[in-house]
């Protein structure tokens, strides 16, 4: 390899590394390590590049291209204590050592987006001076440049792993694309080791394509990174597959319980192998009591998750009432919470609905659904008050709850792709109940007894549309997707409906004291009732759970009465489609919420073979209402010959390239059009209309005066049919489907992106030319 | 934008425009020029056809072929179709270039200098075996091909339009000859290449001059004067700005190609345009078609420039190299609203 190719995969190795890592901005909440992080990864490239050049052994020079690393993280973390600001010294490998430590309490303790403490910022910046090492060494030591591959895309996956819902897409460029400069890199190293490489200047030359090889491959990759930036986006599966793929894999050994995603977490604490303490609590009414971290209020097709949540407000100053409460003076509780060091979170673990809490430090609460959060503390060792209401609703008032308002339309959307199976089972389970609260009572006892399901924590975390439908097609599952499902199905019939997740009442321990373990994660339902407010429901059988609460049985013959109330009043769907396509004979009275919306696979199914044959024609009715347009634009007051001529000249292109035929650019008006003619072997008629055409193009373009002829139009249409008559059925539908319009924009968009590619890799020679100019003497020594 | 396209051309023709003469006249008396041509030599329409352009667009021919194709007699046979006069120098390696352009002779009656013109003196000057001449001399007719006029002794003498040279040189009888200098190559608007007559044409050729090979059955069928009305009536041939632009660009090509040592000239382009005129008036059409330069690109540029020596190793000549060209630069794209 020359010197001068060397050098530049240096750089763009160096580049590259540092690409990989800018993902990790996203995980971070400021990017004060991106500055250091570059210095080292400079740091490793230069020091490389200069013992390689000045002949120090291969294998020394990792070696001591990681010393220099450490040395810069020394000088960062560890400069007061080390000689001279560098020099190691025994102090020096204890700050680093401690450091170090202290970066890995924080990333087991930190949700995202985490703050940087030094002890994260050294794992940052260490981290992207090892990448920049280990890529160096690959593409530069070992000239193995698909291998960096590797390295670069383990960055990428880090960031990608840990991020709750997974990296915008927008990230996976800069590595990619430095990735992709590698490679185009490796290949000029390659050519030009058999001698000085064509100037790129040749590819801007008044012929074309004379260096289509290279820029076939250069496409080719565009297409490769644009598919795989587009695709995932487009497939609705892969998106969050691929994303989240890390996510349940460590946090088997450790003692801290970290809360990221709780739910997701869930499966995780109910498995760990120690039931560590998680909290105790003391309670003035002596009673186990449901203690909710977290309530999820949405549901995207992948998971229930949090809303967007403005939390302003402290909650020193007191907390709002419960949403849809309707008590004048219910019953309070004191509780007294005492959060053991095993357990970290933001959100504060409490009973629900809490009234006060006396707390130290930042924490908010958002009024729906009074969860409360912090910005920046952590609930680990903590010890607070909380006063809580004891809300036990009579079946009475649950039965004759009214309509939600309409504040409440949110919290009973659900995707459009829901399986069929989750609406059709919900309706037919509560086929006989006659109001919404029978119908919830209903789903609960099916879940717990009647639907013969098992309580499995075996079983595949997890509760997706497509996992729910497997769970309610097994009948086999643990509290995350008993919760769901629950939760699913109660707004598909129209009932307000979130996800609870915290932790059951815990171990009694005396004393009015109880004790909370990580095998008491739980998740369950709550459901809204106008007047009583949001309400705990069970339907984890009672294998796990015990005892369902008080308020959700029904006293037996008890169930069809009160129809006045709810019966009345289908619920209003905000996001139904059509109504009444499909003929609902299994929901007589007041089921009207499961008759719409995503329950009528009928009329998705219309609606999306609509989308799609709009969506197919589309490129097809587009070059016809262009064709038309143009058109227009010639005729009217004054006619315009030449532009007569152009379009008809230009609908004779397009028929030529939608009929698969070669198109020349270099041919004359005239030669095109015998030449075509032959190879589509047109028949006479045609011919004779595409003399015109050609006769139209030449005296307009090329004679003093163009020549007005009236039947351009029609001789158009007649080529065009000529040309389709050539056509084999296979050409027709890709004619059809991507009509030479479309590809033409295509491809000049792929250009665009190749010649960018181009343009970039041919900067590096623009510039030592340009230095060339300036520095002549330079020049010389160099080469 | 009203009527936008209807006066592009000058309406009025030019103080040049020989206003009594229309292009079918032109047509008309090239149709007879080319008949009584293709009388005495078989089978090359083509080749008479270039010739007659180029001398419809006052420029000059090389005409290089093995010995014994026609060369000569086409270059006659031109002289004789047309009523004009006729010189032809062989060019011999002992011959001056006061043979060519003239010399000033001492009147011994008149007590004065008087001047003898040269053999270029003539409508149609005929160079043959120019290759054969010294450089010196060959730079003297060059010269006077691209003046139009000789310099003799400080005074200048025009020549008369028409004037065209119609020069030969053999490509294989190197021995004893000066090949043209590239620049010197430059002068010559197009080189020709007669080619073997097709076997039916040459039993033909023994059938009309199996008794008789000169240019006995050639009448003349027009003058000079008209010849020279209808060059300039060529000179008006309308040229669109994409055809200007698609000339810039073939011959811009060949100044970029990888297989080219050397370009084409901005001569070159001036050539082909001019030439593509006379071209296009041939057909009796008053504007020039991409497929007119097309036609002429290798007839006049191919004898300009220079293979690379990967070209030649490739056994890829300049006539291939410029044909693959066309086939490549794109035409240009008509600008937006025509």
């Amino acid at each position: 390899m020359t010197p001068r190719s060397s050098t530049r995969t240096v750089i763009i190795a160096a580049g590259a590394a540092l690409a990989s890592v800018l993902p990790l901005m996203a995980i971070t909440i400021d990017d004060s390590w991106l500055v250091p992080a570059a210095v080292a990864v400079a740091a490793v490239a230069a020091s490389g590049f200069l013992m390689r050049r000045l002949g120090i052994p291969a294998v020394v020079v990792p070696v001591a291209q990681l010393a220099v690393l450490v040395l810069w993280l020394g000088v960062l973390f560890a400069g007061d204590v080390a000689l001279l600001g560098f020099i190691p010294t025994t102090a020096w490998a204890t700050r680093l050592v401690d450091v170090f430590g202290e970066g890995l309490d924080a990333i087991t303790s930190y949700v995202q987006p985490i703050p940087v403490p030094r002890g994260i910022s050294l794992m940052l910046v260490g981290g992207a001076g090892l990448v920049a090492l280990l890529v160096d060494v690959v593409a530069v030591g070992l000239r193995r440049i698909a291998l960096t591959g590797f390295p670069l895309a383990t960055c990428y996956a880090v960031a990608a792993s840990v991020t709750p819902g997974g990296l915008a897409w927008w990230w996976f460029v800069p590595p990619a694309a430095a990735f992709l400069a590698l490679l185009i890199s490796e290949g000029r190293s390659r050519i030009m080791a058999w001698g000085r490489a064509a100037s790129p200047s040749a590819a801007h030359s008044g012929i074309p394509e004379t260096d289509s090889l290279a820029r076939n491959g250069r496409r080719v990759s565009a297409v490769a990174l644009t598919a795989a930036i587009l695709v995932p986006g487009v497939v609705p599966v892969l998106s969050e597959g691929v994303l989240d793929s890390g996510r349940g894999g460590s946090g088997g050994g450790g003692q801290t319980i970290r809360t990221d995603n709780p739910i997701v977490d869930l499966q995780q604490n109910l498995q760990r192998p120690e039931n560590v303490d998680v909290l105790t609590y003391t309670s003035s009414v002596d009673e186990p009591q449901y203690i909710r971290t977290v309530a999820l209020d949405i549901f995207d097709g992948q998971e229930w998750k949090t809303s967007e949540r403005p939390v302003p407000d402290s909650v020193n100053s007191g907390l709002p009432w419960p949403q849809g409460l309707d008590v004048a003076d219910p019953s309070t509780v004191d509780y007294t919470i005492d959060v053991t060091d095993n357990y970290s979170s933001r959100w504060l673990p409490l009973p629900y609905p809490p009234r006060a809490i006396e707390i130290e430090g930042d924490w908010r609460y958002h009024a729906e659904t009074l969860d409360v959060v912090s910005p920046e503390d952590d609930v680990r060792s903590m010890t607070y008050q909380v006063t809580g209401l004891n809300i036990a609703p009579s079946v009475e008032a649950l039965r004759s709850a009214g309509k939600p308002g309409d504040e409440l339309d949110p919290l009973l959307q659900l995707p459009g792709d829901l399986p069929g199976i989750v609406t059709d089972l919900a309706a037919e389970v509560t086929q006989d109940a006659s109001n919404d609260f029978a119908r919830a009572a209903a789903l609960q006892s099916w879940f717990r007894s009647d639907g013969g399901f098992i309580y499995d924590i075996e079983s595949q975390p997890g509760h997706s549309s497509t996992a729910l439908a497997d769970f309610l097609t097994d009948r086999r599952g643990y509290c995350e997707q008993f919760a769901a499902s629950m939760a699913i199905m109660a707004r598909a019939l129209g009932i307000p409906a979130r996800v609870a997740v915290g932790f059951t009442g815990g171990d009694y321990q005396g004393d009015a004291t109880y004790l909370v373990r990580a095998h008491d994660s739980h998740a369950w339902p709550e459901l809204y009732f106008d007047g009583i407010g949001w309400v705990r429901f069970e339907p984890t059988p009672p294998s796990r759970t015990g005892r369902a609460p008080d308020w959700t049985f029904i006293p037996a013959d008890d169930a069809p009465t009160d129809t006045s109330i709810s019966s009345a009043s289908p619920t209003p769907r905000p996001s139904a489609s059509q109504p009444g396509v499909t003929p609902d004979d299994d929901v007589a009275g007041g089921g009207g919420s499961s008759g719409d919306g995503p329950s009528s696979p009928w009329s998705l199914a219309v609606l999306g073979l609509v989308l799609m044959v709009a969506f197919v024609s589309t490129p097809w009715l587009h070059s016809k209402v262009v064709r038309a347009w143009r058109w227009r634009q010639t005729e009217g007051e004054a006619p315009d010959p030449a532009a007569a001529a152009e379009a008809a000249w230009a609908e004779f292109r397009e028929a030529v390239r939608d009929a698969g035929l070669r198109w020349n650019a270099a041919d004359t008006p005239r030669s095109s059009a015998r030449r075509l003619a032959d190879e589509a072997d047109l028949d006479d008629d045609t011919r004779a209309a595409l003399a015109d055409i050609v006769t139209a193009t030449e005296r307009a373009r090329y004679a003093p005066q163009a020549l007005a002829m009236p039947d351009l139009r029609s001789d158009a249409a007649v080529v065009r049919r000529g040309f389709a008559r050539s056509m084999s059925l296979s050409t027709r539908v890709r004619a059809f489907l991507v009509p030479s319009r479309l590809r033409d924009a295509a491809a000049a968009a792929s250009k665009a992106v190749a010649d960018g590619y181009d343009w970039a890799d041919a900067s590096g020679e623009r510039l030592r030319t340009a230095l060339n100019r300036v520095l002549p003497g330079g020049a010389r020594s160099r080469t | 934008m009203p009527e936008p396209l209807i006066h592009r051309h000058r309406a009025t023709p030019g103080a040049d425009h020989p206003a009594e003469l229309a292009l079918t006249d032109l047509v008309e008396t090239a149709e007879q020029v080319q008949a009584a041509i293709g009388s005495v030599i078989e089978g090359k329409p083509e080749v008479t056809r270039l010739a007659l352009t180029a001398l419809l667009a006052e420029g000059h021919i090389l005409i290089e072929d093995v010995p014994g194709v026609g060369k000569t007699m086409l270059a006659k046979s031109i002289a004789r179709a047309i009523d004009c006069s006729v010189r032809r120098i062989q060019f011999t390696p002992d011959l001056m270039p006061s043979d060519v352009t003239g010399v000033s002779v001492f009147n011994q009656e008149s007590r004065e200098f008087e001047f003898k013109p040269g053999g270029i003196f003539a409508n149609i000057v005929v160079g043959d075996e120019i290759n054969r001449a010294s450089p010196k001399t060959q730079s003297a007719l060059l010269e006077c091909m691209e003046e139009h006029q000789v310099t003799v002794d400080g005074t200048t003498y025009h020549l008369e339009p028409p004037f065209m040279v119609v020069a030969t040189q053999n490509p294989i009888e190197m021995e004893g000859t000066y090949p043209l200098p590239e620049a010197q190559r430059d002068r010559f608007m197009m080189r020709l290449s007669m080619g073997y007559p097709s076997p039916s044409d040459e039993i033909d050729m023994i059938d009309t001059h199996g008794s008789n090979l000169g240019l006995d059955p050639l009448e003349p069928v027009t003058d000079a004067a008209h010849v020279h009305k209808l060059v300039r009536l060529v000179r008006h041939v309308y040229v669109a700005e994409p055809i200007k632009q698609y000339a810039v660009a073939l011959t811009a090509a060949t100044r970029t190609s990888p297989e080219l040592r050397l370009g084409a000239s901005p001569r070159a382009t001036l050539h082909l345009v001019r030439a593509a005129k006379a071209w296009a008036s041939l057909d009796g059409r008053e504007y020039v078609l991409p497929d007119d330069l097309q036609a002429l690109a290798v007839p006049v540029l191919a004898h300009r420039i220079l293979p690379t020596a990967e070209a030649q190793i490739g056994r890829r000549g300049a006539a291939e190299v410029v044909a693959d060209l066309v086939q490549q630069v794109p035409q240009p794209e008509p600008s937006q609203g025509r």
